[in-house]
């Protein structure tokens, strides 16, 4: 599903002392299948965004199109858009609510009012997606491990059988491992059934390794909408919105401030490694 | 400052009937010593038992055997609890959970009233305190509008207006985003070099373990791996056994084969000149 | 829309009504609140009246502010009306069909308005005026000699202050957990109250497990700052008389002692 944001705004509380324009003049264009990162610090417009790219919130102002088609005419069909598009909120484990794993993932596919063989089914195939053994059907989700928790939940959105998912924050609070295994499986997800993702992220180094292009959210507006490379050969203005680049992005500008490297725009581990070691050797 | 003799801590879970339905060793024979004006790091995966150590020190919990004491108090005396908490003073992970009252300043006095502070002394301690962490401006607002990093400063300050010789961070940083991270672990690095306070930081992030004086690994509730930053990121394989990560510049340069252990971007980029010339 | 409703809300200002000791404000309310349930005449509404009116323009709050505090109640003063004006017997004005309007079913109709605006208004003036940990602090300080009935006094107002504190954030992830639910396909707007109702089910359960998890946590991070209850504790802003106080309170008993000459 491609999805187009035309001129959208939002204004909470519109007419109170409240009043706040929580998204300005927002345009973009994402692409089927596109791996996309969102970053911005707290406040700055984020879940707002999200929560209008599958109509939880209703802009205030522009238009949003889905394959071309503007969701706030009337004839639009809201249901099957949330359907279309996945939203896994951060920490998603604090909104699980049923007596056992497998009836809490068959949540969603019950309310699409599918027959009870096709929602089992939805059910089983989302929670191997996301690596949760079978045995666990029957145990309630409020025994699991943290970790456990967060794949239950997001294997409920996955049961939705989304075209775009919107992750914001799904690594957070995790350990490493636990933090790595969850990217690992958002990346692996999206190759196997081919769909859109959208990652909302506080770590650049994350954002750096799995996306193709990022979107950057300063104070309601889109401040930056780039390829992984154009926006963190923006170092001083993401420093000036209190965002930074990756270390390895900085480590990399040092050395070619003193004249060791020629490269620009080296942002991953993997990168870097590749260019450094074929100069050590050299020598 | 802090020590720890050979504690074991168990988590008894129990049914309906009151009869043991399983237990759970979360502190496994542990010892310790933290120095007066230390500041150590304590990693470890989900469940190692790092929050469980945090909840020891400042009496939360108490040891099922051995023995915590807290600048020479034993936590397992009830009537020395309150002197262990005003000394070794908690910030929590969850910003928005550890705030009590509706403003700034009455939430930074709700320690010293527990005190039973006479009221001048009270103000002067909380006004310096939220001085201290850069909030006194704040101090009629209500917390709810501020932002994750100006909330955990305010559990700072609220420590702080206790004059407390020790702070234990319990994940301090895992809501808040990289502006906020940043602003907590200056300010705990802060207090600890011109306050001379204490400090435990537990993380998940390796970055901010980097300017400790020690950093401590858990598993199981045991110490797995325990030294200076430079000692603990040189054995990276054991620390992969053990669910952790190097930070990113040691990292990259161990894999390109630069020698000793690199912690910062000014060591890596004159170790490489070293090894290129 | 919650936040329209502003009952109930603190308004930040300096007034000498917002700097009077809570204590006074409270004792204050509570002689309004009998003043207009004791009457039922012009004359006995008139002094509670000129009283509100008073308080209204000395604590510098705006007219449209207070009146937006009506419209929480806007749907109970449109029932007690209707309901006064057609189920009173007396003598008929209007008829039609079954329905009847009397002489005596307008008064009442009329006096039931004015009363449950004015108690609105008038109780409203106290939270408008008192931030809550001063509210909290002045009826903890009033009922303290419950204490000796072994009325947890201090732990009951202990308890409303952070309520309080919770209100806007259990609000905010109420919302949160709907939205959660609703991208998994979820559906509050439509069917009977019952599917309605059952549709709440995936709100509520995650709500009061993360009500019970705070409140866990928020225990131990008072008791990480040595709480242990209301014993010894002191406080950073004592209640304390002053002038503007006793004066107050001399009106106060005016007030209460003129009424006893209303006719």
């Amino acid at each position: 599903m491609s999805i187009t944001f035309d001129k959208v705004e939002h204004v909470y509380g519109k007419g109170t002392s409240f009043e706040k324009m929580a998204l300005k003049n927002v345009s973009f264009h994402i692409r089927d299948g596109e791996f996309i990162g969102i970053i911005g610090h707290t406040g700055s417009g984020k879940s707002t965004l999200i929560q209008h790219m599958n109509g939880l919130l209703k802009c205030t102002g522009g238009n949003i199109y889905y394959d071309g088609k503007d969701i706030s005419d009337r004839e639009y069909d809201r249901k099957t858009l949330r359907q279309n598009v996945g939203i896994v909120f951060q920490y998603p484990e604090h909104q699980l609510f049923e007596a056992t794993v497998g009836k809490d993932v068959a949540f969603g596919p019950g309310n699409l009012g599918l027959p009870d063989l096709q929602a089992d089914l939805r059910t089983y195939e989302a929670l191997k997606s996301v690596g949760i053994d079978d045995s666990l059907l029957d145990v309630s989700p409020f025994d699991l491990s943290g970790g456990q928790k967060r794949r239950v939940a997001i294997a409920g959105v996955l049961a939705m059988k989304p075209k775009v998912l919107i992750l914001d924050e799904p690594a957070a609070g995790l350990d490493p491992v636990g933090r790595r295994d969850i990217l690992e499986m958002i990346a692996r997800i999206r190759r196997e059934e081919n769909i859109t993702v959208v990652l909302v992220s506080h770590s650049m180094e994350d954002v750096a390794e799995y996306v193709d292009r990022i979107m950057v959210m300063n104070d309601g507006a889109l401040a930056m909408d780039g390829t992984v490379e154009e926006v963190f050969a923006r170092k001083e203005e993401l420093e000036e919105m209190g965002l930074s680049v990756p270390q390895i992005t900085l480590l990399m500008q040092d050395l070619k401030d003193d004249g060791l490297i020629d490269e620009t725009g080296i942002y991953t581990m993997d990168e870097a490694v590749r260019i450094l070691s074929q100069r050590l050797l050299k020598r | 400052m802090v020590r720890f003799e050979n504690v074991t801590f168990e988590y008894i879970r129990r049914d309906e009937e009151g009869n043991v339905d399983s237990i759970t060793t979360a502190l496994d024979d542990l010892s310790l010593h933290i120095k007066k004006g230390e500041f150590v790091a304590i990693l470890g995966s989900n469940g190692s038992g790092k929050s469980t150590l945090a909840r020891h020190i400042n009496a939360l919990l108490k040891p099922t055997e051995g023995k915590v004491l807290v600048a020479g108090y034993d936590t397992s005396n009830d009537k020395d609890t309150l002197e262990i908490r005003q000394r070794a003073g908690m910030v929590f992970q969850n910003p928005d959970n550890q705030i009590i009252a509706e403003t700034v300043e009455e939430d930074v006095a709700f320690g010293p009233e527990n005190m039973g502070m006479p009221v001048d002394e009270m103000q002067k301690r909380v006004d310096e305190a939220m001085k201290r962490v850069g909030l006194y401006k704040k101090r009629l607002e209500s917390p709810n509008r501020l932002s994750g990093g100006q909330k955990q400063k305010v559990a700072i300050a609220g420590i702080l207006a206790m004059k407390p010789e020790c702070i234990i961070f319990d994940e301090p940083t895992a809501m808040l985003d990289p502006a906020g991270r940043r602003m907590i672990v200056e300010t705990a690095h802060e207090l600890n070099k011109k306050d001379g306070i204490t400090i435990i930081l537990i993380t998940h992030n390796m970055e901010e373990t980097v300017g400790a004086d020690r950093i401590i690994v858990m598993e199981k509730g045991r110490i797995a791996l325990e030294g200076t930053p430079r000692q603990v990121f040189s054995k990276g394989d054991r620390l992969k056994e053990l669910g952790m990560e190097l930070p990113a510049m040691t990292e990259l340069a161990q894999r390109v084969g630069l020698d000793g252990c690199i912690l910062t971007r000014e060591e890596f980029v004159e170790a490489y000149k070293k090894a290129i010339r | 829309m919650i936040r329209d409703i502003t009952i109930g809300q603190y308004y930040p200002s300096e007034s000498v009504i917002h700097r009077l000791d809570a204590r006074v404000k409270f004792i204050a309310t509570i002689a309004y609140v009998i003043a207009i349930f004791l009457f039922d005449t012009f004359w006995g509404f008139l002094p509670a009246a000129v009283w509100l009116l008073t308080i209204i323009i000395v604590s510098g709050i705006p007219f449209r502010f207070i009146l937006k505090g009506l419209k929480a109640v806007l749907f109970l003063l449109l029932f007690l009306v209707i309901f006064n004006a057609l189920m009173t017997p007396g003598e008929v004005l209007v008829q039609w069909w079954i329905f009847k309007i009397t002489d005596k079913g307008l008064t009442n109709a009329g006096f039931m308005a004015l009363r449950l605006s004015m108690l609105v208004i008038g109780s409203g003036m106290m939270t408008y005026t008192t931030t809550p940990s001063q509210l909290t602090s002045g009826m903890e300080s009033l009922f303290k000699p419950l204490g000796i009935f072994k009325v947890p006094v201090h732990e009951v107002a202990m308890m409303m202050s952070i309520a309080l504190r919770f209100i806007p954030i259990l609000l905010e992830e109420t919302d949160k957990i709907m939205k959660a639910q609703q991208a998994r396909g979820a559906d509050f707007e439509s069917g009977n109250i019952f599917r309605r109702a059952k549709a709440l089910i995936p709100v509520l359960v995650p709500l009061f497990v993360s009500a019970f998890r705070r409140a866990g946590e928020l225990a131990e991070a008072m008791e990480a700052r040595c709480y242990h209850g209301g014993k010894g504790r002191t406080k950073l802003h004592p209640l304390k008389f002053a002038a503007r106080d006793y004066i107050s309170l001399a009106l106060i008993i005016g007030f209460v002692v003129g009424m006893g000459f209303v006719p």
